[in-house]
Order: structure tokens, then sequence, then C-alpha cells
């Protein structure tokens, strides 16, 4: 009787225990991570990958959305008004915030950079490497700091690893100034400068990638304070006083990349593959600083292609990216005439010759876009919406011509956006693309030491970085420099690599050149007899509501983030 | 009278046990296999619908191999579903093989402590029969036909083009180039045999008419002096409403349970069960199907003359959902899934100690769920007649996807060993029962997967025979392990007075050791007040009982080891140098002392049957506190420290509500019938939330103001949990002078991006603008409030009729995307023929010449800016009612049956979903009002209909 009731306590327990004593199978220890280098550095890389190099990139977005900055700067429409992208140059922001396409809120990923500096500090293993890393670090939080500056203005700065424990007043810290918040920027830069290797694994900040950006940011200090009226508390504008300071420093940086000769300007004797390569090719191409890498066979891949492909040449979605008009007046003839010069012909009237209005632009034109009978993959690309008269004559690469263009290349702008197709995968599947992004590159550098000298009184040096630039497409040198020329010459070289937006917002002319401003896109018809196009502008609906008011200039945080710390204030207007 | 004692005698499983109906204490809802049987399902568990007051089942869909029923007691969520004391799902369960299901919808559920929060479905397989007899066969068959319900009509060439005409898009830009438009006739005509070309409907063309089900189960059941058996074998072939669609799904179920009786006191059951799942269809991904359907033009020819070359959509994303549903196309992909579970119990009867048993009872189970893809790249063409005739009228247009080839394996294993002690005695008034139980189980899962692009031959489609440049693999190990002791106590006095009280301690591995164990009581009376003396003789009352639980019971399912710190590997990498590079993230901050939520539900419930049977109830009125919720406690953080606090149980929400069932039999000349009509109410509510409350007082007017204002809009804490925002709408401007003249700046930019069409947003806070502060709650979520259900069955001679009707309110639809007011607008997705009918029509000058209910189209295509946020324009607050099945059988005559050699033979038809009545309105008949979401979540106009189902059926006794 006794024996089965122990029996029994016991069995009890047998059956009921189970260990439950198991470990994640997906975690490293805190210790671990202090000590190995390894682990640092996996650390360091997360921070990488996470810190947004191109618009909305995102694991798991290979989408429409890394379009929006170039769509909210009228650089180029997309094909449909529901596109995110759209939708993001629509909106006009609330008390609620912006449009999420253009949020971007680097906290959770400058605090890694914050603990990853904190365990370097206290590292004891090898010196150099700590020291390069710290510097990555940095590097990375002034690229996240200048990514969220642009957009709201003067931040919280977060410097330290701060603990869950520390008081109110160290955790609800308000916003310091805009002009604090780029000196926190660029003092990470100097550090970049310092301690960054001059030749780094590609894809890594170097040396002269911190300069380069350091370059950028004082630039937009610098435009900030000159054209930007003053605000009482310093959130959303930096002393005029001191644009002279950012100017200079703008320029030493920028000159700094230019002269330090690791990063030359790309060039080559045909004009418009040597500028058409650089942004397919990017690794190995002497002018690319900053960049992040793809490799399809390792499935890290994005979808431009898939977009940007015109009708005829695309798998799936594709005709996505058209140019405006407008756009297209902006880049000059071989000759060095304005590049409207054959505008008025778009009259539904006269016939012109394609050879001569658009095949003599630019070399960087006719390398960024498709346009009529561009020559691709050995094949014209169609654009026009419709043949007339008769007759048989071919297209540009030999070709029979249908007798129209498929739908999808005629509905919006007439042209397209080329840059950054590679143009020896013929018919891509979608999304499989591993062209790299480029982030920084010494064409902007040219730009950014141009308009800094300029702005500073240095006329000569400002006309030789411009020229120097036009030089490696073969365009004719300018005899003087205006800063609208500088202004004209950066959308020009730097289209589609979106810039413009964050240009128009820091200069601002954003209000000027994209408040409900009346686009124009192209209808072409071409001739059968002799292959000669005639040409109309034309205008949809969806691309004309696009509104920038002034407190457009600064985004706001929104009533929630608001909510979580009573110390901070909104931009003015929300 | 007789009957309805025997209903009361019934037998009820309870958690860990069982009893009889008449004893009960909690409120626990059952379904008999007779209730199961003879209807028409794919889905074991659109079976309980309408069955029990209190659960709610909605089918979302009817896809084969898809269990879009959502089952849930009282709205609380997923409930814990065990078949035969193990978790399981329900879905693929052949439903011959049930004997019962009990539903737990109160503090019955406790016994199962730390995963029973949601409630507890016990299904019960059925074992060889109660009384000794010989071997008792049944064959039972079935074939369905199965039809959609619902399918959204699409517009035709005409009516497509007319739309693309008025949203400025150009008719001529948006079809092929054999086609045109003639704007004066508005129709499209074939430019080269000048007839008019209505179009195609891509839904018509995707779906097919009938679809068949068949299912075959073959079972024995017997009992002898030393064994007893039930062994079932079924099999059940569906195919899927896809025409051309290579689609097909069936199960094979096999079970024995095995009883056996060694010596007087020492017995056995000895259980084994397997099923096996085989999915076999082409490769295509069923949302990206339905994406890809919308879009369809009826301008472009789904499959061209020459079928043997794909058509593309004419969309933007082109990939033809016809071709994609082909094997020969797309490829194929074959799941099959493995379950294989057996068990073991001993029971032995303590000889000395009266009473006594002990069940030692080792089960375990193994599930393997494997695919296979072999996706087939393919060329699409746009067709053209012009270009020439045959071959010459077809260009390459580009292909769909790649050569891939893909393995997955999912494979489980759990291993359940328990105990339980039973003791039961009774004296003078005095009814006793006692069970012990222990229990463990280990669980451990692993997940393997590999693939590689680019097969050298799709005649060897295996990995090793692939391209070696993109290979990728992958491993994922989990293992979780639980500890449980459970206690009860049932104590009968006189017959009339009811206690019963449960314990049951768990503990997980999920969480430290410091919030490792759980205790979950519960306690529960009946007092049946029919056996008192006042009642006893009572000729209306043959029953009543009062009945009062509450019980506490967890849901430990909501973390996994957050209670460690560290650092977590990452599958990503970024690259340097061509070289992947491993990341590592920060785990965040840790809380140890992290663990379950608990809830915790009080019910009270009474019983009664009046005038033999004439009237029966059951109502139960509940209150559910669930509590200790993980939130990140970051309202006291703000966003830019940049790290979350670590989850820690603070939140609490509740849900309130009641159960009521009526039964109410009778007979009418030879008509015996019964109608048994049930309706569940249940609701919830923030109780107490993590989040910022802004302060209202100490603080100026201005911002005490402001605060109070955001609190009305952003704060839970007291609110219901089903509130949808949005801004509340008057209709839409209809001339440019209406805009002109509206004092209220909508678009924040003084109405100058507002177009006629747009909609007419109230400034519900005066302010002359439209801001978040004017947002009102305008719906109440997807779930219904309020279920409503009745059984009916009429039984005439050898003749059974039987009805169910089933229908919910309480809940809204939005109507978003392609579904919604809009979609006469998109050129994407291909506009419904409701929206083209409902469309406002503007006059030369761009006003509105012709309102209705829709706004006009808009040249910009989709839905205009301004418009695109929540309002209660595109909303209803739905309600249906519909005929869920129709059940007509007939006995054969017990004459005719012997002369067979048989023991029964019973023939029926049924039907399902055959009638539904909706508050729809334009959009009833289009859309069904029990789906509320589109496949993975996305708008409802992307998703796999329910069916209406057509089943003959023939159930044989020998």
């Amino acid at each position: 009787m006794k024996k089965l009731f122990y029996l029994s306590i016991s069995l009890i327990f047998v059956f009921g225990c189970a260990d439950l004593d198991l470990q994640p199978t997906d975690m490293i220890s805190e210790d671990a991570v202090k000590k190995d280098p390894k682990l640092v550095e996996a650390f360091l890389t997360k921070i990488y990958a996470n810190a947004v190099f191109e618009p909305n990139e995102v694991s798991s977005m290979k989408g429409q959305e890394r379009l929006t900055d170039a769509v909210v700067g009228a650089e180029y429409t997309l094909m449909a008004p529901w596109q995110n992208a759209v939708k993001a140059s629509y909106s006009i922001p609330t008390s609620s915030g912006a449009h999420n396409n253009l949020n971007r809120w680097h906290y959770g990923n400058i605090r890694s950079c914050n603990e990853i500096i904190e365990i370097l500090n206290n590292a004891t293993f090898d010196a150099a490497t700590v020291k390069q890393q710290i510097a990555e670090a940095k590097f990375l939080r002034a690229w996240m700091y200048l990514d969220m500056a642009k957009r709201y203005g003067g931040m919280p700065l977060e410097i330290t690893a701060k603990s869950v424990d520390a008081g109110t007043d160290e955790l609800m810290i308000p916003r310091s100034t805009l002009k604090a918040t780029y000196d926190q920027i660029i003092s990470d830069l100097d550090a970049g400068i310092a301690d960054l290797p001059g030749s780094a694994l590609y894809g890594k900040a170097s040396k002269w990638a911190a300069f380069a950006l350091k370059s950028r940011a004082a630039l937009y200090a610098a435009r900030i304070a000159k054209y930007h009226p003053q605000s009482a508390d310093g959130l959303t504008s930096i002393p005029s006083g001191s644009a002279g300071g950012y100017y200079a420093s703008a320029l030493a940086s920028a000159n700094a990349v230019i002269d330090g000769g690791k990063h030359a300007l790309h060039t080559g004797s045909n004009k418009e593959t040597t500028y058409g390569e650089i942004f397919y090719k990017v690794k190995g191409i002497s002018e690319v600083i900053f960049s992040e890498e793809y490799n399809t066979g390792l499935g890290k891949t994005h979808a431009w292609s898939g977009y940007a492909l015109p009708d005829g040449f695309k798998a799936g979605w594709g005709s996505n990216m058209h140019m405006y008009v407008a756009s297209d007046a902006r880049f000059e003839y071989q000759d060095g005439s304005p590049g409207d010069t054959h505008h008025a012909k778009f009259n539904n009237k006269t016939f012109f010759d394609i050879e001569e209005v658009i095949y003599k632009k630019d070399p960087r034109y006719l390398a960024s876009l498709f346009t009529p009978e561009d020559v691709f993959q050995g094949r014209e690309v169609w654009f026009h919406d419709k043949s007339v008269g008769s007759g048989n004559k071919l297209g540009r690469a030999g070709n029979v011509v249908p007798s129209r263009a498929p739908g999808r290349n005629r509905n919006r702008g007439g042209r397209l956006i080329q840059k950054r197709v590679h143009p020896d995968v013929e018919f891509p599947a979608f999304g499989t693309d591993d062209v790299d992004y480029i982030v920084l590159r010494t064409g902007e550098m040219y730009l950014n030491a141009s308009e800094a000298a300029f702005e500073t009184g240095k006329m000569t040096q400002a006309k030789d970085r411009l020229n120097a630039l036009r030089a490696r497409v073969g365009m004719p040198a300018k005899t003087t420099v205006t800063l609208d020329l500088i202004k004209n010459e950066r959308f020009v070289e730097l289209y589609a690599e979106n810039h413009r937006y964050w240009d128009l917002r820091t200069w601002r002319d954003a209000e000027a050149e994209i408040h409900l401003v009346t686009k124009f896109g192209t209808k072409w018809y071409r001739r059968k007899s002799d292959g000669m196009y005639k040409a109309k502008k034309w205008k949809w609906n969806f691309s004309q509501n696009t509104p920038f008011l002034p407190k457009m200039y600064w985004l706001p945080y929104g009533t929630n983030k608001l909510a979580q710390n009573p110390n901070l204030v909104e931009n003015p207007g929300y | 009278m007789v009957e309805d004692v025997a209903k009361l005698e019934e037998v009820v499983v309870t958690g860990y046990g069982s009893t009889t109906k008449k004893s009960l204490t909690g409120a626990i809802g059952t379904v008999s296999a007779e209730n199961l049987t003879l209807k028409p399902a794919a889905n074991t568990s659109t079976l309980l619908m309408g069955q029990v007051a209190g659960l709610s089942a909605r089918q979302g869909g009817s896809l084969p191999g898809y269990d879009w029923a959502t089952l849930s007691i009282r709205n609380f969520g997923s409930a814990l579903i065990l078949i035969d004391g193990v978790e399981s799902t329900l879905g693929q369960i052949d439903p011959n093989d049930i004997q019962s299901i009990s539903v737990l919808k109160d503090a019955a559920a406790s016994i199962y402590g730390a995963r029973a929060g949601n409630g507890v479905i016990l299904v019960t397989t059925k074992r060889g029969s109660d009384d000794a007899q010989g071997a008792k066969f049944t064959y039972h068959g079935t074939t369905t036909w199965s039809n959609l319900i619902t399918m959204p009509k699409t517009v035709n060439a005409h009516q497509f083009a007319e739309l693309m005409e008025e949203n400025g898009l150009g008719a001529e830009n948006e079809m092929p180039e054999y086609l045109d438009y003639d704007t004066t006739r508005k129709r499209v005509f074939n430019r080269i045999t000048g007839k008019d070309f209505d179009g195609v409907d891509w839904y018509r063309t995707a779906y097919k008419d009938w679809a068949p089900q068949t299912q075959h189960n073959l079972s024995a059941r017997g009992r002898g002096e030393k064994m007893g058996y039930f062994i079932s074998i079924g099999f059940t072939d569906t195919e899927s409403a896809f025409r051309d669609a290579d689609y097909t799904q069936n199960r094979y179920n096999i079970r024995t349970n095995l009883d056996a009786k060694f010596t007087d006191n020492l017995s056995a059951a000895i259980d084994l069960s397997y099923r096996q799942t085989t999915l076999d269809r082409a490769n295509f991904g069923i949302s990206e199907m339905y994406n890809r359907l919308g879009t369809g033009k009826p301008t472009n020819l789904p499959v061209f003359p020459d079928p043997s070359f794909a058509s593309q959509t004419g969309a933007a994303t082109p990939y033809s959902p016809i071709y994609m549903v082909r094997k020969s196309h797309s490829g194929t992909r074959l799941d099959r899934d493995n379950n294989l579970q057996a068990r073991i119990s001993l029971k032995y009867d303590v000889p000395f100690i009266k009473g006594l048993t002990a069940i030692a009872s080792l089960n375990m189970e193994t599930q393997t769920e494997w695919n296979k893809q072999i996706q087939k790249k393919f060329n699409m063409y746009t067709y053209d007649p012009l270009d020439g005739e045959g071959d010459a009228a077809y260009t390459f247009f580009g292909t769909y996807q790649r050569d891939f080839i893909s393995v997955n394996s999912d494979r489980d294993m759990e291993l359940l060993p328990k105990l339980t002690l039973n003791y039961e005695n009774s004296w003078d008034q005095h009814d006793l029962r006692a069970t012990l139980v222990a229990e463990s189980t280990t669980f451990e899962r692993d997940y393997l997967m590999g693939s590689r692009t680019d097969p050298l031959s799709f005649e060897a489609p295996y990995l090793n025979y692939s391209s070696e440049a993109e290979r990728n693999n992958a491993e994922i190990f989990s293992q979780s392990a639980r500890s449980s002791y459970v206690g009860r106590v049932n104590y009968t006095f006189d017959q009339k007075y009811l206690f019963e009280a449960t314990m049951r301690a768990d503990a997980t591995a999920r969480y430290a050791a410091e919030g490792r164990w759980g205790y979950f009581p519960s306690v529960s009376l009946g007092w049946r007040i029919s056996e008192e003396d006042f009642l006893k003789d009572s000729s209306t009352w043959n029953n009543l009982k009062l009945r009062a639980s509450y019980g506490v019971m967890g849901n430990d399912a909501v973390s996994n080891f957050d209670f460690l710190t560290g650092y977590n590997i990452s599958s990503g990498f970024y690259m340097f140098d061509g070289k992947p590079y491993p990341i590592i993230s920060s785990a965040g901050l840790a809380n140890a002392l992290v663990t379950w939520e608990t809830m915790k539900i009080a019910n009270i419930g009474l019983d009664g049957t009046l005038w033999d049977g004439g009237l029966g109830f059951e109502i139960d009125a509940f209150y559910r506190l669930r509590e200790d919720i993980l939130a990140l406690p970051d309202s006291d953080i703000p966003f830019h420290f940049g790290a979350s606090l670590p989850k820690t149980n603070l939140n609490s929400r509740d849900n309130r509500g009641f159960d009521l069932m009526l039964k109410h039999k009778g007979k009418i000349g030879n008509v015996s019938y019964s109608i048994n009509p049930m309706v569940s109410y249940s609701r919830g509510k923030y109780v107490n939330w993590e989040e910022n409350i802004l302060p209202t007082t100490g603080v100026d007017a201005a911002t005490a103001k402001a605060n109070a204002e955001y609190n009305r809009r952003y704060v839970l804490t007291g609110n219901w949990d089903d509130r949808q925002w949005g801004y509340q709408t008057n209709g839409f401007f209809t001339t440019q002078s209406q805009i002109d003249n509206h004092p209220v700046d909508i678009d924040g930019a003084g109405n100058a991006t507002v177009i006629v069409g747009n909609l007419i947003r109230i400034d519900q806070n005066g302010d002359g603008k439209i801001d978040w502060k004017d947002q009102i709650v305008i719906g109440q979520g997807g779930m219904p409030k309020w279920n409503y259900s009745t059984n009916m069955s009429f039984k005439f001679k050898n003749w059974n009729l039987d009805m169910l009707w089933q229908g919910a309110s309480g809940y809204t639809i939005t109507f978003g995307g392609a579904a919604g007011p809009w979609s006469h607008s998109g050129h994407q997705t291909v506009a419904k023929s409701f929206a083209y009918e409902n469309r406002s029509l503007r006059g030369a000058n761009g006003d509105i010449e012709v309102v209705k209910a829709f706004p006009p189209t808009f040249t910009t295509g989709g839905i205009p800016q301004v418009d695109n946020v929540a309002t209660d324009f595109n909303r209803i607050d739905a309600m249906y009612l519909r005929l869920k099945t129709v059940n007509l059988s007939y006995s054969v005559g017990k004459a005719f049956v012997d002369r067979l050699g048989l023991n029964a033979v019973q023939l029926y038809v049924a039907a399902s979903n055959i009638l539904t009545f909706d508050n729809l309105g334009v959009y009833s008949g289009s859309y069904d009002p029990e789906i509320t979401t589109g496949t993975a979540g996305g708008n409802i106009d992307r998703a796999y209909p329910n069916n209406m189902t057509i089943t003959s059926g023939i159930k044989i006794g020998f």
C-alpha cells in the first residue's frame, strides 16, 4: 500500500517533468560580442545594412517606393497615380505627419552606432581596427543624422547609448538647433576623415567618402543659412553669418576628393557610353566613392530595370519612369545651344528630324534616357503614338516600324529613364537586378566645388570645376558662370540620382519649381514615308496637382512623436 | 419525456474526463456525430457553423487545401483545439471519425491552463461500441458539386473603353492595335472585320461552373469480450473552380482505436491515426493570381485563337492569371503533409481502493509538411491579327518567372507522456469524484529548405542537377517544452448541489525560471432547481439548473525567450567587395519576469426544459478580463532613445456578452420537428493600455484642449476595441463653384488640389480645416459582434429534412481598392459593372450632370488623392442571413434493407450556401458578406469566393 503510494507520487513527477531549460537557437550573448572582433564587425555590418543609402530601400521593398525622392522632386513621374511615390508627391503633410515614403527615422540604428562606439572604446583587441571601426560608426551616424536633418530640421541629438534608468531630463531632451545638428554631422565626418583608410574594402566607408559626405552636408548647411529665413528657435534655420564658413568647408572637402586622385572622373572616348557605364558598371569605376553592392547569385537584388525598361524590352512592369518636357529643356545640345531650341516645333504640325531634335543632345541626355527610336540592345525603342501617311521607311536600326508603339511607351511623358539599366541584360526577370547603387561620386564633388566657389566669390574656380565636368562628356565650356547655370548643370549631371528634391529644398526653390506647376509630356507621331516626326505637348491630370507649400520645407514630426516627449517642438505650419 | 431524460444522462466530454449533461456546471456546448456527417464540407471546421451558441465560424473562402474558416469562441481569438487530448487543427480530420465535439466556453477551459485562454474545443474520436456486439461496417460516400456564389462582374469592352475616354487615358491606348473605339456609337470594334467586339470577362475565363468533390469512408466498429475497436479509412478528393487549372487536393485518413482488456483490472487503449494530404497544383501564388486576374482587360484576350501562345493582361504587371494556373506553363507545386499519431494508454483499476483508477499514457506525434516547387519560366505574347496571319500575329512580349526548384521540409515531433489518477465514490447523498493528472510535452521542429535556379532539364527536376550558381539553403530549428500538473474535485450533494474545483500548474520553457510557473484555478457551482421539492413534481418544468463559474487561464504563445539579452543572428547579410558579410543585431533590453497573458472569466448560466421538451433553453452571460498582455512600456521613453524597453506584461482588455440557445420540439400529425435557434453577442474593450495619455490638468488651457483632443482620438484605454477611425462625409463635390465656395479647407492648400467628385469631408470641430481632429469612429471592425443561427429539423416517416440558417451582424466591411466606389477610375484594375453603373457623369464644363451613388470617373485614374483617407463613404455596417445548409435524407425501409442483407441504408441530398440576404446594397451579389478580407489580408476583391455546393450521399450499414 505504502509502496504503491510512493510509486504513484514518483510516477507523477516523472510524467510531469520536461527539461524546461531550453535555449533559443539564434542568439549570442552580450559578453561574446564584446570580446570578439568578428562579432563587432557583424554588428557594424548591420548598421550598414539598415542605413538606407537608397531612398526607401528596405529589405522587403524592391519596389516603387525607392523612386519617391525623384518623383517628389519632379525629376520624373511614374505611370500611375496609385503608386506610393506619386501619392507622396501629392500629399500635403499634416500634423499627423508626412507621407510615409518621405519619413525616415534612424534612431534605432543610431543607437547601434552609439553602442558600438561604447563597446569599441572599451575593447582590448587590435587598436588599429578599433580606431577604424569607430570612424566607420561615426560616418554612418553622420549619414543618418543628415538623412533626418534634411527632412525635419534640428534633431534631438543622441550621441551616447543612454540607460533606461537615466532621468527624465536626460531622456526627454529637446531638439538641437539645426546648426548644432549640422555641426554634429560635420564633426563625425571629421573623425571619419582622420581615421578612415584612404583605400577601403569596396562598399565600406573610406576617408574619401567622409570628405564627400562632408562636402554635401556643409553645402546644404550653407544654402540653408543663405537662402532660408531665420527662425526664432533656430530649429529650421542656420544663422546667415555662418554661410561663408560652410561654403568654404564644402569647397575644401570637395577639392580634397577631386585633388586626392583616388577617385578621378571617369573618362573615355565615346562620351555617351563613358557617362552611361558609370551607372551600370559602378564597381571598378574610379569616380565611384561610395556605393551599395548587389549580387543576384547571393539573392541581394533590386528591380530598377524592371521599372525602367521600355515596353518591348521588359518582361514585367517596365515603362514606369517618365521624363517631363520641362526636364528635357534643361539638357543642352552638343553645340551648346539651349535644350528647348526645338520645343516650338512640338506643335502637332511641324515635321522634324529626330537626329537633329533628339540625337544631338548632351551625351548625358542620350545615356540617361530612352527616346524615340533610341537603339537599345540592337533594336529601336518605339514611342510614336500613331504613324502618319504611307510608306515603309525603316527605323534607326533598320527594323520594320510598327504602326504605333506599345501602349505603355506612349501614355505619359514620351521619354523614359535609362540611367542605371544594364544594356547587356535582355528581358530580365522582374526584381533580379544587381547593378550597384552609387551613394557618392566625384561628379557631385565638381558641382559642390563649383557652387561653393561661386558663392564665396571664387569665380575662376567655379567656372573651371563646371567646365571640367562638361569637358568629360564633350560639352562646350561655359565662358561665364551664374548660379542658375550651376544649378542647371547639377540637374543635368545628377539627373535621376535622387538629388533634385533636396537641392530644391535647401536652395528654397521648391515652391517655384514644384507647386502646382503645369507639367507636360510629349506625344510623338511618325511619318511612314521618311521617318520624320511631329509632336505635341500634352498633359495628364495626375501630375498637375502636386503642391509644395512653404511649410513643407520642413516635414512635421507628427502628433504621435510629439506626444512622447513634451520638450519637442513641432515645425511651423503644422 | 423519455427522450429528455436520456438527454440529461447524455455524456459530455470535459477536460480530462467526462460527465453527464445534468451534472455539468460549466458553459459547454456540444455537437454530436449526427450533426456532422450528413453535410457537405471539404473542411471539417466549417461543419461547426451554427452548432454551438457563442462559437462563431465564418468561412473566408473555399479554396481547396486552405482552412479559411475562422473559429472563435465568443470572439476571444483562436481557440485551443484538442483531438483526443492532443493539440491539433480541425480542418483535415475525417468527420466520420468524430464521436463528439465539446466547446468549453468558460472556466471549464481553465483545466487546460496556460493555453486555454481563448477557450477550448475538444474533439473525441469514435471507439468500439459501448455494448458488446459484432462488427458493424459502415460505408459513407458522397459526391459534391460546387459553384462559386459570388463572382465580381467586370465591365465589357465597350464600357471599359467608355471609362478610359472619361478618365482621359484614351480608349485607344488601352487596347490592342486591331481594335478601335467608335466614340459616337460608344462601341469597340475589330478594325479588320468591322464587327463590334464585346470583350472578355477574365473572371469567367478563370473559373469553371461546377467543380467536383468525392468522399469515401469505410469503417468497422464493434466490441467483443476482450476487445473493442473502431477502424476507419477515408478518402477525399477535391478540385478547385479554376478552369483549366491543375489544382486538386486529396486526403487519406486512417484510424484504428483499439481497446483491449487484459485482466479484470488492467486494460489498454491503443490508438493509431495517420493522415496524408496532397495538394497537387500548378506553381503560382494565390495572391499573385488574384492581383493579376483583377487587371485582365476586357479588350485583351485571355486565351488567343492559338492557345499555345500564352496571353498577358495588358496591365502594368501583365502576367497572365490564366496561364499561371497551368502546370504546362508555370510548373508544378506539390504540398504533401503527413501526420502520424500513436498512443498507448494503460488503465489499472486499483483493486484494493474502490473507485481508484490509474491511467498511464504515452502519445507521440510526428508531422511533416513537405513541398516541392518546380517553377518554370514561360513566354508571353501579344496578339494582333494586323501583323499577319497564323504565328505572325503573335509578338514575343516577355517572360514570367525563372526556372527554379525548391524543396521545403518542415518536420515536427511531439512527445506527450501523461499519468492520470481518478477516484470516484458515492455514499448516502454524497457523490465525490477526483482527478489528478501529470503531463509534460516536448516539442521540436526542424525546417529545412534548399533551392537552385536553372535545372539542366525539367526531365530531371532535382536540385543536384540544377545550376551551381545560385544555390540557397536554410535550416531553422526550434524546440519547446512544458510541464503540467492538474487536479480536479467534483462534489454533488443530493443530486441538487453541484460543485467543481480545478487547479492547474503549468511551466514552459519559453520563459525564464522566475516567470515560468503559472497557476490556474477555477471553481464552478450548479443548482438543479428542478430537483427541489417545490419544482420536483411540476408538470411544466422538466429541468431547471443554475450555473455559475469563475476561472483563470493563460495564453502563453505570446513570447519566446524574451527574457534573454544579447544579439540575434540574422539570416541577412550585407555585401563588401563581392562577399556577403554576416549580420547580428541587438536583441534589445530584456525582462526576466516576462510571462503569459492571464485570462479571468466569469460566467453565469441557466438551463431549462419545459413542457416535455416543448421548450428548452440555455442562456449564459460572461465577462472575461484578459490581463498581462505584453506591451512595450515606451510611454516613458521617447522615440529618439533608439531602443524599446523590454516587453512587459502590462496591458489588459476585456470581453463581455451572452449566448442564448432555444430548443423547441413538437409534432404535427405525422411530422415531428425541432427548431433550435441561437444567438450570441460579444464585444471587447481596452481596459488598461500602455500608451501616452496627455495631461489635461495642470497645464494651460490651450494645451489642455489640445491634449484632450489628442486623447479623444488616440487613447485606447477605456474604449471599445473595434473602433475604426476616419472622416464622415457628406457626398461629393458636384460643381467647381461648390468647391470654390466651400468654407472648409479640405486639402491643406485652400482646396487648390480639390477637384469635382472629391468627397466632402465634414469639419467636425468647426476650425475651418480638415485634419485628424475631425476624425470620428466610422466603423466597428471586421469581426461580427452578433452571430445567430437556427437549426430546423423535420421528420416524416423515413424522410428527414434539416436546415441551417446562419447569419451575423455588428461588423463593418470596407470596400477598398477595386471593390470600392472608385474602381471605375483605374486603368490598372478593371472596373466592376456595379461601379460603372453607379458612377456620376460629368458635363462638358467638368461639373457633374448626372448624380449617382459614386463619384464620376477621374481623369487621374485610381482614387483621387485628397480622398485617399479612411472615410465612411466606402464602409457598410454589414449584416446577413444565409441558408447555410439544407439536407434531405431518406432511410430505406427495414424490410427492404433486410432483404439486401444490410443493416441500414440512408440516401441523402444536401446543399450549402443556397440563399443569402444581406444589406450590401450595390455591392450585393458581387461580394460575400462572410468575407471581410481577401487573400493574405488584402482587398476583398482578391479572394477565392465561397462555394455553393450540392451533394448526394449514401450511407450503408452492414
